[in-house]
């Protein structure tokens, strides 16, 4: 899977979580402040579903220090690699 | 010295006028300076208590960041983060927690022993906690975990760090300004312009107007009501109640501009605590809006931790780590149970709009978005006012009395002049016309900005006007200077 098609899933996986009334249209550079619904509360449940679609497992430290989509992105392929 | 007073006008007329003189390499030595000064204008010893912290702070930031091994960081780190908490604790809570065992001690010997409840507290202290010592210890702390997270580089100039922690425009009650924003100022050396400086004291004089004509007009009526609850009708305490939002958001938030505007007109940029939470739909949006610096900061090095380290449990993760944090935020203002019940009242509606949301987005698609967001918005605003009844009162029976004197609807409205009611009415109905117009123009006086040179001065000469002849000018402290 490469990073183009990790992002796509993404998006269905962030519309689903955040049960948001719109598609979640993410790119590389979109951060918690671009889309609405995206905060503290529900960055957890967020975390909680990209592990279970990915079967991945994320550290703590890697939770709390993502910038934007992009660093997500490339936690999850140096995980299902 | 606060910030509507003579004193620190001179102070910071001072202070400003030198900045401007100053090159701006040299200009973070005048700052420190000055802060030096502003904390020990009251109480001179006191200083040695933020000294004490920013040497910690300092000198272990930059031992975790070079630690050889992993074992060693987490040593300096959990030191520091303990002499950090340690502080907080021993002059914020000292009394309260003695107070607590000898309280429990004494109900032993009543009850179980049945012998008189003869234990006194030999540990009371009976001495103030220091200016800001809160919000001190709390940017230390932020400042502390980024580096053991590898977020920030330790930073390497002591008098950087000093300022950054004792910046006298935010040192007794914030915005908790995180070390990323603030620090990197220095070294970019921004240049004073028009731009800033208008903006600054655009930013001040709307902050005085929240403080002047809101907030301390409304303080007459809120004390004379809430210092005497016993004598006043449920709809009168019903009214105090609602009035007290306002004050305190008027207070804190008027406060809150006269720190960034006055931090403006000296080249640094404060980050902003409010974005109109009056406005929120929910209480979960309102905590989004109202005093972010400090709510992001438990989000980060609170909620975060917390939630993550419990994400298994699903649901109960986000339950378990939102009381937690509220309760711990609600303590943080102050060593009493009102405090501890205001956020325990936080951490009930937020669980609740948490697992609710599914039901309140299928009732939204029914109800016209006019009306469900005039619902969310008068909901919000009634629950916290509810809230803060427990915040306002000095125990919980007594915020208890008010909320029985409030469900007795009789009696009639106390106004004992027309006025004491009038004036802040009207500040409260500009205020919100402003807040109104600045979510259209998405920027603070945007709307003016945009119109010519007659129109905004008239606008800022109206302002000015209206503070002066509202305005309470022998008023007292700002709300949050207390924590």
């Amino acid at each position: 899977m490469d990073r183009i098609e990790i992002l796509k899933t993404l998006n269905t996986v962030f519309t689903d979580a955040l049960d948001s009334d719109e598609d979640v249209i993410l790119t590389e550079g979109t951060t918690a402040a671009d889309v609405n619904g995206w905060d503290s509360l529900t960055h957890i449940q967020l975390v909680v579903a990209i592990e279970k679609k990915f079967k991945i497992r994320f550290t703590s430290k890697e939770i709390q220090t993502w910038k934007n989509v992009g660093e997500l992105i490339t936690s999850i392929e140096g995980k299902i690699k | 010295m606060i910030f509507n007073s003579i004193a620190f006008i001179i102070f910071f007329v001072i202070v400003a006028s030198l900045n401007y003189i100053l090159p701006a390499a040299l200009r973070w030595i005048w700052i420190l300076a000055a802060s030096i000064f502003f904390y020990m204008y009251v109480a001179p010893l006191y200083i040695l208590v933020p000294i004490f912290i920013i040497a910690v702070t300092y000198f272990g930031g930059i031992q975790i960041e070079k630690a050889a091994s992993a074992s060693k960081r987490r040593i300096f780190y959990l030191t520091c983060i303990i002499l950090n908490v340690g502080t907080l604790v021993f002059f914020k809570y000292t009394n309260f927690f003695t107070n607590m065992l000898v309280d429990f001690a004494n109900y032993i010997r009543q009850n179980l022993l049945h012998v008189e409840a003869s234990v006194h507290n030999i540990f009371l202290i009976s001495i103030f906690a220091p200016l800001g010592i809160s919000y001190i210890t709390f940017q230390a702390i932020g400042y502390l975990i980024e580096i053991k997270r590898g977020n920030q580089l330790a930073e390497k100039n002591i008098g950087y760090f000093a300022t950054y922690l004792l910046y006298f425009p935010k040192v007794i009650a914030g915005p908790v300004e995180r070390a990323h924003h603030f620090l990197p100022q220095f070294t970019l050396q921004k240049k004073l312009d028009f731009a800033g400086v208008s903006a600054g004291l655009k930013q001040i004089l709307w902050g005085l107007f929240k403080k002047l004509v809101i907030a301390d007009r409304l303080s007459i009526y809120i004390s004379t009501v809430f210092d005497n609850t016993a004598m006043h009708s449920g709809y009168t305490l019903a009214l105090c109640a609602i009035f007290y939002v306002f004050q305190m958001y008027a207070d804190f938030s008027g406060y809150t501009d006269m720190a960034l505007g006055f931090s403006k007109l000296l080249g640094l940029d404060l980050m902003p605590n409010f974005n109109r939470p009056l406005a929120a739909k929910s209480v979960t949006e309102f905590w989004r809006k109202w005093h972010i610096s400090l709510s992001t900061w438990f989000g980060d090095y609170f909620y975060n931790p917390i939630a993550i380290a419990k994400r298994d449990w699903g649901q109960w993760a986000v339950i378990y780590a939102s009381f937690i944090t509220f309760i711990v935020l609600g303590f943080w203002h102050g060593a009493n149970w009102t405090f501890i019940v205001f956020g325990f009242l936080q951490g009930a509606i937020l669980t609740i709009e948490f697992l609710t949301k599914k039901i309140r987005k299928n009732l939204r698609k029914k109800i016209p978005g006019a009306v469900n967001n005039t619902l969310g918005v008068i909901f919000t605003f009634c629950y916290f006012a509810f809230s803060l009844i427990f915040f306002r009162a000095n125990s919980v029976t007594a915020a208890l009395d008010i909320i029985k004197g409030i469900c007795h609807f009789k009696g009639s409205l106390f106004i004992p002049e027309q006025y004491m009611v009038l004036y802040p009415l009207f500040g409260i109905g500009i205020m919100l016309f402003v807040e109104w117009m600045e979510n259209r123009s998405h920027s603070a006086w945007g709307y003016f900005s945009h119109q010519n040179i007659i129109v905004r001065y008239s606008a800022y000469l109206a302002v000015s006007i209206l503070i002066l002849l509202l305005g309470v000018f022998d008023g007292g402290q700002f709300i949050y200077f207390q924590f």
